[in-house]
């Protein structure tokens, strides 16, 4: 295994403490709970409605930040607040390559849970209206949403300590509030980057069911929502890189 | 090997003022509680989110109090009843940031001493653990009393100030609110201050905890949302984030805001079973859990 | 050539170095943690010295790269470690704070060290430099577990992985028992003979002595003292030297004494007398004369203060 490898690796296991991860499973696996004790006796309308509102109002706006907040925010910043950033960084390995790492590490560590969460939604809706094919838009959306994210708050998490609150302020209160009415700034809501992805490889039924406010002026597609996590994710590499080459690592 | 030994004079001198015991130390102890929260004497990164919060919590007070008096020099007449903004409607204005600052200050205020092995230091001063855990708590209290008082106070001496009656009449008239906001005020103190207490006891950082308890808010209303939606009325009891509004409805004797609770219909003392059974449960297991620390 | 040069004008400097410091000043907003140092570093141990807050550990952090400097250079086998990441190849560093994960085994923890140093074998070098720090029973706990001792040794096995040429060491003494102490002070040793470059920072100035005779002294973020201890003690001439005599009769030896150019001091003792010096050399011949002449047995002549602690304590009260 090559060094940035190990790097993500232990990243994965140093930001996903048992505890951490028992918390973080049970709120992703949450909106699969809901949908699926909810729609035991409901029609198939209400079911797309419950399975949209759900996937709208708390996998994706809720689900989504909060764990890929607190996983990518420890990434850097537990190394830190820990004093073991000396030990990765005076390393024969190149700033953007370390920076590439540890973001990749806590990007995986935040799909793992959020993938449990889609797997879980999207079976909850197989098993109660008997389509599966909401699994892989699910997978598909929470996993390009968990990148923006990750790519985002990892380097502000190295920075402060309050990342993690700096971000589900940001969640709650732009992307809910400020972005939630007024539609031209969807695309600066990564949920609804991820959702996006997700509306457009969804089954079509769902789509009259979604509410206005979670797409905006964002127009449904995966190739677009996966460039948009792209150019993020390689932004985020670089500023992470930049900040481990040029400021005091201490 | 000498059997001598000496004691040499460092020029350390005890203190020989009073000693001001147990009051001092809880007094103490709330003061930096208070500096923590705010970020006060500490890097101006740290003072910048609990500011701005506060910010976002003062900002609709004074806009509206401005629309009142604009709107007051077009048209005389009464303005206590604003079409802006009531004391009881901006609640609901301030509950967003009171929710993001619990989740800031709870962790802030216990998890630190806890980590960073500060308790013995309370525990060597003429304090006991439920006046520690008094002096933290009465300090998120003050806390959020600013975030929720100081915008309620501007729109009543605002309001007052503009109104049609004259100043001073319109205080007496409309100071029966002054006890609801603070009755209020309690409830959503006593809703959202002690799940962030409750957390705080047992996390070991800050920036999880904050998302835990953001995330237990928000699980927790939509399970409860799902839940009582589809017949399991008592599910309605998890909305945790509904019931002081609810409260606080009952307290202005409104006609109550169609929450999860109100929806699966339940009363409003069950929303304030509900806060005071949470408050008493945090009470409890942090009482017992600092005991075993302290 | 203008090493050897430099080297007889500025002891802080030496002939062929492998860690540079040039003119570097690290300040913190308002807090100056290092002014204008320039020294140098070669093969073998050196003692970097100073109290609380001298810049210390600062001045460590900006060698490795940890901290970049506000002013100056740092260099490391002629390059900045920062902008050089393979100069890492050959830099290690033992730092002070904590860095080591706690869930993880000490086994587990220098193997990881040695897979990002990009050594060969991980686990074998993770095996001999658990050895070196005699660490074999303990190696498969978890390190949260240990006590200082044992999470110091783990941090240096974690630098000896990577069989540095240039080791970096801030304060690797704290917390080991005196066994331990010794046993990393042979191998500290044994590494500055192998013709590393090993750069100490201690309080524990005896066992910075049993190291190295060469210190770089730091008061206040400044260079105060550098070279050989004895040296800088010699070079102190403003502070004369104080030496304990003892002899069959004490008293008339020291009336004797009084009126010798030797001496500037002299303070009765229980068993002896105490002199105060500037010359040591010509105190060294005068005291066993004037004996002789009296017919008096001299029974101990002993240096008091030109011990490691004592040119330490001159240097911080100097200021």
């Amino acid at each position: 295994m090559t060094a940035p490898a190990r790097i993500a690796r232990t990243t994965v296991s140093q930001v996903l403490g048992t505890r951490r991860l028992i918390g973080l499973a049970l709120l992703a696996l949450l909106p699969a709970v809901i949908v699926f004790l909810s729609t035991s006796r409901a029609s198939p309308a209400s079911r797309l409605e419950t399975f949209a509102g759900v996937t709208v109002g708390f996998f994706f706006s809720v689900v989504v930040p909060i764990v890929a907040l607190i996983l990518s925010a420890s990434a850097l910043g537990d190394e830190r607040r820990d004093q073991t950033l000396s030990f990765i960084v005076l390393r024969p390995i190149p700033r953007i390559v370390l920076a590439a790492a540890k973001i990749g590490g806590g990007m995986a560590a935040s799909w793992l849970v959020v993938a449990l969460g889609a797997i879980g939604l999207g079976a909850a809706m197989g098993l109660r209206h008997g389509d599966w094919g909401h699994v892989v838009p699910l997978l598909a959306g929470g996993l390009i949403a968990t990148t923006v994210y990750a790519a985002i708050f990892a380097p502000l998490g190295y920075l402060t300590e309050r990342a993690t609150l700096a971000g589900l302020a940001f969640a709650f209160i732009w992307e809910g509030a400020v972005v939630g009415a007024i539609g031209a700034l969807a695309s600066l809501s990564p949920w609804r980057i991820g959702f996006s992805a997700f509306a457009a490889l969804t089954p079509d039924e769902v789509l009259p069911y979604v509410p206005d406010l979670a797409l905006g002026n964002v127009m449904p597609g995966a190739g677009g929502a996966a460039a948009k996590a792209v150019v993020v994710l390689a932004i985020g590499v670089w500023a992470t890189g930049w900040i481990l080459r040029s400021r005091d690592l201490i | 090997m000498t059997d001598q030994g000496v004691v040499y004079d460092l020029g350390y001198r005890p203190h020989e003022g009073p000693r001001l015991g147990r009051r001092a130390a809880i007094r103490a102890t709330v003061k930096d509680g208070l500096r923590r929260m705010f970020g006060i004497r500490r890097r101006a990164r740290k003072k910048v989110l609990p500011f701005l919060l506060f910010g976002v919590a003062l900002l609709p007070a004074i806009v509206f109090v401005g629309l009142v008096f604009l709107t007051s020099q077009i048209a005389t007449g009464d303005v206590i009843d604003t079409p802006f903004a009531n004391h009881a409607s901006y609640f609901d204005i301030a509950a967003g940031t009171v929710l993001l600052f619990c989740a800031l200050s709870g962790p802030e205020l216990l998890i630190p001493d806890r980590v960073e092995g500060v308790l013995a230091v309370y525990s060597s001063r003429p304090m006991t653990v439920f006046d520690y855990l008094g002096a933290r708590a009465g300090a998120l209290a003050l806390g959020v009393g600013a975030f929720m008082l100081v915008p309620q106070l501007l729109l009543y001496l605002g309001f007052a100030a503009l109104g049609g009656g004259g100043f001073l009449s319109n205080l007496v008239t409309s100071s029966g609110d002054l006890l609801r906001i603070a009755a209020a005020t309690f409830f959503y103190l006593l809703a959202y201050g002690a799940p962030a207490f409750l957390i705080a006891v047992f996390a070991k950082r800050l920036a999880p905890a904050t998302g835990v308890y953001l995330g237990a808010f928000l699980g927790l209303q939509a399970a409860a949302d799902g839940f009582s939606s589809s017949g399991t009325r008592w599910a309605a009891v998890a909305a945790l984030s509904d019931h002081p509004s609810i409260v606080r409805d009952w307290i202005f004797d409104r006609t109550p805001t169609q929450l999860v609770p109100v929806r699966a219909g339940l009363d409003a003392w069950v929303s304030l079973v509900v806060i005071v059974v949470v408050a008493v449960v945090t009470l409890l297991v942090a009482v017992r859990r600092y005991r075993s620390l302290m | 050539m203008t090493g050897e040069h430099a080297a007889t004008l500025d002891p802080a400097v030496v002939p062929n170095p492998t860690v540079e410091v040039n003119a570097a000043s690290k300040w913190f907003g308002q807090k100056v943690a290092v002014s204008g140092v320039t020294c140098s570093f070669g093969p073998g141990v050196t003692g970097l010295l100073g109290p609380n807050g001298a810049g210390k550990t600062t001045m460590l952090r900006m060698m490795v790269g940890l901290v970049l400097p506000s002013e100056g250079t740092v260099s490391v086998l002629g390059k900045a470690p920062r902008q050089n990441p393979q100069t890492y190849r050959n830099l290690a560093m033992v730092p002070e704070e904590s860095s080591v994960y706690g869930h993880m085994s000490a086994r587990r923890l220098v193997r990881y060290a040695a897979e990002l140093s990009g050594v060969g074998d991980p686990g074998a070098a993770a095996d001999a430099a658990i050895a070196a720090v005699e660490l074999e029973d303990a190696a498969d706990r978890a390190v949260s577990g240990f006590s200082k001792g044992m999470r110091q040794r783990a941090k240096v096995a974690s630098a000896l992985v990577s069989d540095p040429q240039i080791l970096v060491l801030d304060e690797p003494l704290n917390g080991t028992d005196p066994m331990q102490r010794l046993r990393l002070i042979g191998i500290f040793r044994r590494l500055g003979q192998e013709g590393r470059t090993v750069i100490v920072s201690s309080h524990v100035l005896q066992e910075v002595e049993r190291m190295t005779d060469r210190v770089i002294a730091m008061v206040d973020g400044k260079l105060a003292a550098a070279g050989d201890i004895a040296a800088i003690r010699s070079a102190m001439a403003d502070i004369p030297y104080r030496v304990l005599v003892e002899s069959d009769e004490p008293r008339r030896l020291a009336a004797a004494l009084l009126a010798s150019d030797a001496i500037t001091g002299i303070e009765l003792a229980e068993s002896g007398f105490h002199v105060e010096t500037s010359d040591l050399r010509l105190l060294g011949t005068t005291v066993p004369a004037v004996a002789k002449e009296l017919g008096i047995r001299l029974r101990a002549f002993r240096p008091e203060d030109d011990s490691l602690e004592s040119v330490f304590r001159y240097l911080v009260h100097r200021r």
